[in-house]
C-alpha cells in the first residue's frame, strides 16, 4: 500500500518534471499582455497547451508580469527560448522585448512534494550559540527584501521614464512626418500654380 | 388465454376515445368475474406505447396536485364504466411528516401503505396513470431481494418501511399480506436482478443519466400542461433506450412469461420499447391534450359513481399537519418536474460536503484559479494573512503546510511563491500567535540531506494593514504608460533589426540588463555580509557550520528568479 503510494508520488514527480520541461518562462511581459496575445504570439511556433501568469503579490507597484506558458513538447519550448532570445520579440507592447528562459520546478506554485523527501524542523533556543547567527540572519533577509523592492522601484520609474522619453520621440516622428506630407502637398499645389509638371522631374 | 383486444370502451365518452384507441392495449387477460360477467381482469396492458404489469409502480396524476402520487397497480380491470386499476399508494415523506417521529427519511424514500383504513389503496381510472415509476425496496426483509447498487443508482425512490394506515406508525416489519395481496409481490422480485443483467449486457444508461436527460427533455416541452411534464421524463429514457428493437424486446417478454405475474416492477427495462427520437416527438405531440383528457375522465367517472379518489387526495387526511421534524426532502412541492430534480440534487450535495470540498482541492491546479485569489482577498481583510520568508525554494505548498501543522498545531492554506510563502490561517488568533513565535524564536528547517546542511528560516510576518494595501493593489493595476499603450496596439511581432523599433527595445534591454546587473552584485556582496553576521558569535564548531550553510541558503534565495 505504502509503496503503491510512492510509486504513485514518484509518477507524479515524473510528470511533473516533463512539464517543467515543457514550460517556457516568459519575463518583463507588458501587463496588458493576456492569455489569448500570448497564445496567438506563440502559436506560430508550436502548440500552446496553457498559460500561468505568475502573480505578484508582494510588488504590485511594479507592473511587469511573468507568465509560465506550457507547449506541446519540450522542443517547441526550446525553439521559443531561442528565438526570443535571439531577437527582440514584441508582445502587446511595442519597444519592451520579452525575455523567455526555461521553466524551472521552482517557478510552479502548485508542484508534487518531490518523492523520499523529508523536512526537518526545529525550534533555536535562545541559549543555543547559533541563535544569535540565526537572528542575525533573520535581520538580513528583511533587509535583502527592503533592497529589493526599493529597486524594484527604482526600476519601475527608469521604465517608465523610458516609456515617456519614447513617447515623446514618437510623438517628434509623427510631427516631422506629417509636416513632411504638408510640404509635399505644398509642393504639389504650387506646382500647379506655376505650371510646372512635377511628376516628370521626380517620378512623382 | 391470451387476447389481445383493442378497447371498445363502449362506456367512454367518445370525445376521449378518439385519441385512445391508438396508444392502448390490453394484455393479458386473467379472469371473468364469476358474478357479473362484464368485469375482466387483466394482467397488463399497454398504454401510451409503455406496457405497464400487475405490481408496477406508477406515478398518478391527480387534480390540482403538484407532485404526481406514486403507487402500486395490485388489479386491473375492464367493466362498464369503464378501465380501472386499484393503486396501492406509497406515501412520500412530505405526506406523512407528522408520523415520522425520529426517523429522517431520505429525500427519494417512499413509504408503503400497509394495514387497513382509509388511504391504504384507491380504485382509479387507468387513465389517470401518468408514467412508470421505478421504485425498489431496500428493506432486509428476508421475503425481498435485495437489489443491486446499480438498480439503486437507477431508481427514482426507494422503499425500507411500510406505514400503517390504521395505526400510523411507520415500521421496519411488513405485514404478510397488505389488502389480500401477498407481501412478496410487493417487494422486488428475482425477474428484477435478471432483468437487471440485461439492463447491463444491452447499455443502459445509469440511473443518473437517465434523469438528466429526462430533465433535459422537461426543459424542452417546459410549456405543455403539467400532467404531460410527468409523462415526458419517464419517456425520454425510452428515447435513450434505442439499442434494442421493438422485436426483440418482445422476445424478451415472452422469456419472462411465466413469471410475469409476479412482476413487483419493470421499471426502466420495461420501457426499452425502443422508439426513435422522431417517434418520441410524436409522441409527445399526440399527448399534448393529457391534461384534459385526465378531466374529461374524471367528470365520467364522477357521473358514474364510482370511488373518484383521483379527485379526493387519499391522502388528505394525514396531511395538514405542518411540524416537520426530519431532515427536509424537496419541501417546495414544485411544479416542475425539474426544480423538483434539482433540489433533489442539492440536498444530495448538502449532505456531502465533505466530499465536495475534496474534491475541490483535486480541481486546483498548478494554474491559479479566482478561489485562491478570493481566499486570499478575505483572508486579507480578516487578518490571517501571513507571509513566511527565506524557505527554500524548493518547498511545495504542501510542504509548507504539512510544516506548519507539525510545528505550531494549528491548520492553515499555504501557497508558495519560490521562497516565499503566503499561509491563510483559520482565524486571526492562530496567525498572531505564529507571527509572535516567528518573531521571538528562530525556526530552523533542514531537511535536504541531512541536519549540516541546515537551512535558516528567517520569517518576516506579514503585517496586516500593509498586506492589505498590497493586495488590492494588486488585483487593481496601476494605469499602463502611454507608450505601451500607443504602440501596443502595432500588435506582437519580432522586429527585425532596420526596423525604427530596434533602437527603442535595445534601451529596454539595457535597462532590463542593468536590473539584473544591480541583483547580480547584490548577490555577490551577500557573502561578505554573511560574514560579517556570523563572525561575531562565531565561538564553536557547529556555528561555523551553520553559517556556511547559511551563506548557500542565502546566496540560493537570492538567486532565484526574479518577479
Amino acid at each position: 500500500m505504502a509503496s503503491a503510494m510512492e510509486t504513485d508520488a514518484k509518477n507524479d514527480y515524473d510528470a511533473f518534471m516533463e512539464k517543467v520541461k515543457r514550460t517556457v518562462y516568459l519575463d518583463n511581459l507588458s501587463p496588458q499582455v493576456t492569455e489569448p496575445v500570448i497564445k496567438t504570439a506563440f502559436e506560430q511556433y508550436g502548440n500552446v497547451t496553457n498559460i500561468h501568469f505568475i502573480p505578484n503579490y508582494m510588488d504590485s507597484y511594479y507592473n511587469s508580469r511573468c507568465a509560465l506558458v506550457e507547449l506541446e513538447t519540450a522542443k517547441q519550448a526550446a525553439n521559443i527560448i531561442d528565438m526570443v532570445s535571439t531577437y527582440p520579440f514584441m508582445m502587446a507592447a511595442m519597444p519592451r522585448p520579452v525575455r523567455a528562459r526555461p521553466a524551472e520546478p521552482e517557478m510552479f506554485d502548485e508542484r508534487p512534494i518531490k518523492p523520499g523527501r523529508k523536512i526537518q524542523f526545529y525550534w533555536l533556543k535562545p541559549s543555543d550559540p547559533d541563535f544569535e547567527v540565526a537572528k542575525r540572519i533573520k535581520y538580513l533577509v528583511k533587509k535583502h527584501s527592503q533592497e529589493r523592492s526599493f529597486l524594484l522601484k527604482k526600476q519601475q520609474e527608469e521604465e517608465e521614464k523610458l516609456s515617456r522619453q519614447q513617447y515623446e520621440t514618437l510623438k517628434g516622428h509623427y510631427h516631422k512626418f506629417e509636416s513632411l506630407e504638408s510640404v509635399q502637398l505644398d509642393s504639389k499645389h504650387l506646382a500647379k500654380c506655376y505650371n510646372m509638371n512635377l511628376a516628370d522631374e521626380n517620378g512623382y | 388465454m391470451v387476447i389481445e383486444l383493442i378497447c371498445r370502451g363502449c362506456t367512454m365518452s367518445h370525445l376521449i376515445r378518439g385519441n385512445q384507441e391508438e396508444d392502448f392495449r390490453w394484455g393479458t387477460q386473467i379472469s371473468v368475474s364469476t358474478s357479473n360477467n362484464d368485469i375482466r381482469y387483466y394482467r397488463s396492458f399497454i398504454y401510451g406505447s409503455v406496457e405497464y404489469s400487475l405490481y408496477d409502480c406508477v406515478c398518478l396524476f391527480r387534480e390540482g396536485a403538484k407532485e404526481t402520487d406514486i403507487g402500486q397497480l395490485i388489479r386491473i380491470w375492464e367493466n362498464k364504466q369503464g378501465r380501472r386499476v386499484k393503486i396501492l399508494w406509497f406515501f412520500r415523506p412530505i405526506d406523512i411528516r407528522s408520523f415520522l417521529r425520529d426517523y429522517e427519511p431520505s429525500w427519494n424514500e417512499l413509504f408503503l401503505a400497509s394495514g387497513e383504513g382509509k388511504g391504504l389503496c384507491s380504485i382509479v381510472p387507468l387513465e389517470a396513470i401518468v408514467g412508470k415509476c421505478s421504485v425498489i425496496c431496500t428493506s432486509k426483509d428476508c421475503r425481498n431481494t435485495l437489489p443491486s447498487k446499480s438498480d439503486l443508482g437507477k431508481a427514482e425512490y426507494f422503499f425500507s418501511h411500510a406505514f400503517d394506515v390504521g395505526n400510523l406508525r411507520i415500521s421496519e416489519e411488513f405485514p404478510d399480506k397488505i389488502d389480500m395481496v401477498r407481501v412478496e409481490r410487493l417487494f422486488n422480485q428475482e425477474k428484477d436482478k435478471l432483468k437487471a443483467n440485461v439492463e447491463c449486457i444491452t447499455g443502459v444508461a445509469g440511473g443518473a443519466r437517465e434523469r438528466g436527460k429526462s430533465m433535459h427533455s422537461v426543459q424542452k416541452d417546459g410549456q405543455v400542461g403539467m400532467a404531460e411534464t410527468r409523462v415526458t421524463p419517464k419517456d425520454s429514457i425510452v428515447k435513450d433506450e434505442t439499442s434494442r428493437t421493438s422485436e426483440e424486446f418482445k422476445q424478451h417478454r415472452s422469456e419472462y412469461k411465466p413469471l410475469n405475474n409476479l412482476t413487483l416492477k419493470d421499471s426502466v427495462v420495461k420501457d426499452v420499447t425502443s422508439r426513435t427520437s422522431e417517434d418520441f416527438k410524436q409522441y409527445v405531440s399526440e399527448n399534448q391534450p393529457l391534461k384534459k383528457r385526465k378531466i374529461q375522465i374524471k367528470e365520467e367517472a364522477d357521473s358514474a359513481n364510482l370511488v373518484p379518489s383521483i379527485v379526493e387526495d387519499p391522502k388528505s387526511i394525514l396531511d395538514p399537519l405542518p411540524s416537520y421534524g426530519g431532515k427536509s426532502p424537496p419541501t417546495n412541492l414544485s411544479n416542475s418536474y425539474n426544480q423538483h430534480q434539482s433540489a433533489a440534487v442539492a440536498d444530495k450535495e448538502a449532505s456531502l460536503p465533505a466530499k465536495r470540498t475534496t474534491a475541490n482541492k483535486d480541481k486546483r491546479s498548478w494554474f491559479y484559479g479566482l478561489p485562491w485569489e478570493e481566499k486570499l482577498k478575505n483572508a486579507e481583510e480578516r487578518g490571517t494573512l501571513v507571509y513566511l520568508d527565506n524557505l527554500d525554494p524548493s518547498f511545495t505548498s504542501s510542504d509548507i503546510q504539512n510544516m506548519i501543522t507539525k510545528v505550531f498545531k494549528v491548520e492553515a492554506d499555504a501557497r508558495v511563491i519560490p521562497g516565499q510563502a503566503l499561509v491563510d490561517f483559520n482565524s486571526k488568533d492562530d496567525a498572531d500567535f505564529v507571527v509572535q513565535e516567528l518573531r521571538e524564536k528562530c525556526l530552523m528547517i533542514g531537511g535536504r540531506l541531512q541536519l549540516k546542511a541546515l537551512l535558516i528560516l528567517a520569517i518576516s510576518p506579514a503585517f496586516a494593514p500593509k498586506k492589505r494595501v498590497m493586495i488590492l493593489a494588486f488585483l487593481d493595476r496601476r494605469p499602463v504608460v502611454a507608450t505601451r499603450k500607443h504602440l501596443g496596439e502595432l500588435g506582437k511581432s519580432c522586429s527585425f533589426p532596420g526596423c525604427l523599433i530596434i533602437e527603442k527595445s535595445k534601451k529596454w534591454k539595457w535597462s532590463e540588463d542593468k536590473k539584473h546587473a544591480n541583483e547580480l552584485s547584490r548577490c555577490k556582496n551577500q557573502p561578505k555580509r554573511d560574514r560579517q553576521a556570523s563572525e561575531t558569535p562565531a565561538d564553536g564548531g557547529s556555528g561555523t557550520s551553520l553559517s556556511l550553510a547559511c551563506k548557500q541558503t542565502v546566496g540560493e534565495v537570492h538567486h532565484k528568479p526574479h518577479f
